[in-house]
């Protein structure tokens, strides 16, 4: 009965390396090189090298779950894993991935992750009770829909650090659009984000105008677009590092033209509002709805031309735009900058593999020193500003690539350590897919609170709190990052007793167990064969082994059906296999 | 090529040898090596656990264990200062309990910082280290609960009520305590996520085990040594010994105390959480905060002072009193207080403010000198007149106590080594 084909396996692997020459031939032009052709030649030059066997290619079940945990954050459903065994072709590997990549869900998992960097956190976040959760979803939703019609990465990095509320709206129609937006948010009902230029809610925090978080803002720039951790040069020189207290104190100052609440522009438009509103009512006449409060994210004028602020390694003389952030942004996205697009690359990379060829992530020039593969990150990040920022095309060369496509078995020559590329990282999801792994696993239905969530998948959510629901303090134990902290400082999941216990004891996940998937396939009269089948397809993306399907029908054979499927469901969502990325 | 690799074979190799017969705490990594070599050098450190009772809102210790009797009536109060068991040294007398026994107890009367505002207040004191944004600390529990060796079936750490700041930080989540709501009136509690639940029956959990643990080896076989596979083998055996031995559910169960200690304690939160403290660290939790709440007094002071003062001083003083007669006061350190103190001066709705210039600990056993006071507040209470201390310094006596250096250095989960308390230096002369 076993179904992994390891046929497949071994004639994609054969076919790949067939290729071989045709590389080293390719044109210069990324779109010419067979894809993943760049990560393979940095890997296999050094596994040779090292006289390093790499681990085969995973079977294409492996292949299709480690494929859609880590490109749209679910397991692939039963019937997926069927037809892409059964399909023949043997480019099925590259459509499968140009498939996912281009899945609705493939932009939340994307924007969820810029809501880390960004650090979309409820706490900091300035806003009314009423209307936070709203704004903290748009948030979400501005970067998926970008991320949706690949917007070039730099684009949407612009308009997140040049962000201002206006953008260039004329002072009157922006404030109708503002009321009208604030009305819909009131009424649930959050607006678009595609209307919105530029994502001034990146600015829109508690007391942005104290010196402290525009510190931090700064901070997180840095840390999350150039990779580089700054905190450290805040109160003294960095320790490990080339940057001085100035170099920080000159990088803050791009940041410190940016307020939010009223320009004194807004403040006189608003009272001449106010004064019409009290002429009609002298008259008489209805003056309409009132006029909520609204605030906005604007640019004031440098004052102190006396200190500059300065990119880091820039020139003494960097000139600076009226704005301070706008070159700020020329210089981020300069084809040339060292830090932008290595960034993005390392990111990506640590997403896909489990961790960044450069650890931490923004210790691009602190830990430089000890990346596994300096070459490839230079040229993939070279290779990524020649494809025009393009997110996707970076996904497909890591994805296509064998290196991605490792088995994590180790044989005895590929060595214990997956940091050479030799084989895969078995490694925990993040805590919204292991959500979404146990609702897809149980087939219970997604509830997280709010109404404004109802139908989302874990990982379309958005805020870093869900207020009234259970799921807050499941998504805390299995390592939801801090997006209060300005550097990718506490953000590695490990794992814990406590999120063992809770998948095997806390009562409302047990319940899981028995309404979901189980209750249905027991209505539906399957016979015990097909049943489990579809339970280890449906969790472990497998088909069981025979020693599998015997110890389960024998303990179908010990007692009642129904109670024996839920503890067949218990032992699969209770095993390694079921809980990590592998 | 592989000095990762070597470092964490290495951990297995000291960790394997230090706590044989004890389950390993937390997962493998440079943070394993550094613990176990920890623990060798701590072998007759004079703390083995600790039960922090959080004082949540900020209380007025003045009010408590360092009253005013000379000051004008709008600092003074209204309540009385009485005389306690340690010659010249007062307590308000709504602490008449501790204050029998506070020649067993030890008091910091200097304790202060710069941070009047709850969150970062509580963030400050729970974690020893002034708020960072860049940097996470750990709460004094998980640091402590981190580097402890644990006991079979029983987690290090747990959280009894509410008290912010008291998780992981930058160690993880790992490193978070277990956390039970205690209810404000004797109920039942949820133990749900902790403990078996009825509804799973042990022969259930057997069958439900044996089946899991043949599904696992097929995956789990050929990739034993591998990334985080041996940490969750590891996790998952401790839940299981968990979950079968039923320690954490009994320890909760203060059915099986008699009513004479029930009283003693006092049927309030404070009573039943101090009494739940005391049988989690019997069966082998390192750490237990207890949090209570109800302190942040900006108006009617004082009624609400004359409601909370005397079940907190019965708990405090039950909870000493039979720590010592079970001979575990030695080797358990209490400590107790909030965030900070409150204002001298009383405000014009009859209440105290927020006050981080002065506050006062009280802390005893664990190998501390009973019946010391450290430091003085100026007669009106404004300030520490003498040995005026920090957070930092309490935290770093605290680690002290548990056998490891101040600057003791531990991993975030990033990797990066940090040392735990660079500002503080031990209160030597509350050591006994």
């Amino acid at each position: 009965m076993m179904k992994i084909d390891p046929g497949t396996s071994l004639l994609a692997t054969l076919l790949f390396f067939a290729c071989w020459p045709l590389v080293n031939a390719a044109a210069e032009s990324p779109a010419a090189v067979p894809r993943g052709a760049i990560v393979d030649r940095h890997v296999t030059a050094r596994l040779d090298q090292l006289d390093v066997q790499p681990a085969a290619l995973t079977s294409d079940t492996e292949f299709l779950r480690r494929l859609s945990l880590t490109t749209i954050g679910q397991l692939p459903t039963p019937n997926q894993i069927r037809e892409f065994v059964a399909d023949p072709h043997v480019d099925k590997r590259g459509r499968m991935i140009d498939a996912l990549l281009q899945h609705d869900l493939h932009s939340a998992l994307w924007a969820t992750r810029f809501c880390e960097w960004t650090g979309n956190d409820f706490e900091t976040l300035a806003a009314g009770d009423d209307v936070k959760l709203a704004l903290a979803q748009l948030w979400h939703r501005w970067f998926r829909e970008r991320v949706a019609a690949n917007t070039p990465y730099d684009q949407i990095v612009r308009a997140v650090v040049t962000a201002d509320s206006r953008n260039d709206i004329p002072l009157d129609d922006w404030i109708d659009k503002e009321i009208a937006g604030i009305q819909a948010l009131r009424a649930g009902n959050p607006p678009s984000g595609v209307d919105r230029e530029s994502l001034e809610l990146f600015y829109q925090r508690t007391d942005i105008q104290d010196a402290y978080p525009v510190r931090e803002l700064a901070e997180r720039v840095s840390s999350s677009f150039l990779g580089v951790r700054l905190n450290c040069a805040r109160c003294h020189d960095h320790p490990f590092d080339r940057w001085s207290q100035d170099d920080y104190q000159s990088f803050v100052r791009f940041f410190d033209q940016v307020r939010h609440g009223q320009s004194p522009e807004l403040r006189r438009a608003l009272s001449e509002r106010l004064a019409n509103r009290r002429k009609l009512r002298a008259r008489g006449e209805s003056p309409g709805p009132p006029i909520p409060r609204i605030t906005e994210v604007y640019v004031a004028e440098r004052i102190d031309q006396s200190e500059l602020p300065r990119p880091l390694d820039g020139a003494r003389d960097f000139k600076v735009t009226a704005d301070a952030r706008a070159s700020l942004m020329d210089w981020m996205a300069a084809t040339d900058n060292p830090f932008f697009a290595k960034n993005l690359v390392n990111r990506a990379w640590a997403h896909y593999f489990g961790r960044g060829l450069v650890e931490p992530l923004d210790g691009l020039t602190s830990h430089l020193d000890d990346a596994t593969y300096p070459e490839l990150l230079d040229e993939l990040a070279r290779e990524f500003v020649v494809s025009g920022c393009d997110i996707r095309w970076l996904e497909r060369e890591l994805l296509n690539s064998a290196a991605w496509q490792r088995s994590s078995v180790t044989s005895k020559t590929s060595g214990g350590d997956p940091q050479n590329l030799a084989r895969a990282e078995i490694r925990l999801p993040p805590a919204e897919v292991v959500v979404d792994m146990w609702h897809d696993a149980t087939g219970v239905e997604r509830q997280f609170g709010d109404p404004l969530f109802r139908g989302f998948t874990a990982i379309e959510i958005g805020p870093n709190r869900l207020p009234d629901s259970p799921w807050d303090a499941f998504l805390d134990q299995f390592g939801r990052p801090e997006r209060s902290v300005t550097c990718d400082c506490g953000q590695k999941r490990r794992p814990s007793i406590r999120q063992v216990l809770t998948l095997m004891c806390d009562p409302k996940r047990l319940a899981d167990l028995s309404s979901g998937h189980v209750a249905r396939w027991l209505s539906d009269d399957w016979d015990d064969e097909q049943i489990l089948d579809e339970m280890f397809l449906q969790t472990l993306s497998r088909w069981p082994t025979a020693k599998e399907r015997q110890a389960a029908l024998d303990m179908l054979q010990s007692g009642p059906r129904r109670q024996a499927y839920e503890d067949i469901l218990w032992a699969l969502v209770n095993t390694t296999e079921f809980i990590t990325i592998h | 090529m592989f000095p990762i690799r070597r470092r964490i074979q290495h951990a297995i190799a000291r960790r394997q040898f230090v706590t044989v017969g004890a389950a390993g705490t937390i997962g493998l990594g440079l943070a394993d090596l550094l613990q176990a070599e920890a623990e060798q050098d701590r072998a007759d450190s004079p703390a083995k656990s600790i039960i922090f009772v959080w004082l949540a809102g900020g209380p007025a210790t003045l009010d408590m264990w360092d009253p005013k009797p000379q000051a004008s009536e709008e600092i003074r109060g209204e309540f009385e200062s009485i005389a306690t068991a340690v010659p010249g040294v007062h307590f308000g007398e709504l602490m008449s309990q501790t204050a029998k026994i506070a020649d067993r107890c030890t008091l910091v009367r200097s304790l202060h910082h710069n941070i009047p505002d709850h969150v970062p207040g509580s963030q400050y004191v729970m974690t020893g280290n002034p708020p960072n944004p860049a940097l996470e600390y750990p709460s004094i529990g998980s640091l402590s609960a981190s580097l402890l060796p644990a006991s079979a079936g029983m987690p290090a750490y747990f959280c009894l009520g509410d008290a912010a700041s008291s998780g992981g930080g930058f160690l993880g989540a790992a490193h978070d305590p277990f956390r039970v709501a205690i209810p404000s009136q004797p109920a039942p509690l949820s133990l749900d996520g902790l403990s078996r639940p009825e509804s799973l029956t042990e022969a259930r959990l057997h069958h439900r085990r044996q089946l899991r643990d043949v599904f696992e080896a097929s995956f789990v076989d050929s990739r034993r040594q591998i990334d985080v596979v041996p940490t969750l083998t590891e996790f998952q055996q401790q839940a299981f010994e968990i979950l079968s031995s039923n320690r954490i559910g009994q320890a909760f169960d203060l059915s099986t105390e008699t009513d004479a200690v029930r009283e003693r304690y006092g049927r309030s939160e404070a009573g039943r959480s101090t009494l739940t403290a005391r049988r989690l660290i019997e069966a082998g939790a390192r750490f237990v905060t207890v949090g209570i709440g109800g302190w942040d007094t900006h108006s009617d002071h004082f009624p609400i002072m004359r409601r909370q003062l005397p079940p907190l001083d019965q708990a405090l003083h039950a909870l000493i009193q039979d720590l010592a007669e079970r001979g575990m006061l030695e080797e358990t350190l209490v400590v107790c207080g909030g965030e900070f103190g409150r204002t001298p001066k009383i405000n014009a709705g009859a209440g105290r403010d927020h006050w981080s210039r002065a506050m006062t600990y009280l802390l005893a056993g664990g190998g501390l000198s009973p019946g010391a006071v450290l430091g003085e507040t100026d007669p009106r209470g404004f300030a520490p007149i003498r040995d005026a201390c920090s957070p930092d310094d309490l935290s770093a006596t605290i680690l002290s106590q548990l056998g490891f250096s101040p600057s003791h250095q531990v991993q975030t989960t990033a990797g990066r080594p940090i040392e735990m308390f660079i500002n503080g230096t031990v209160l030597t002369q509350i050591v006994g």
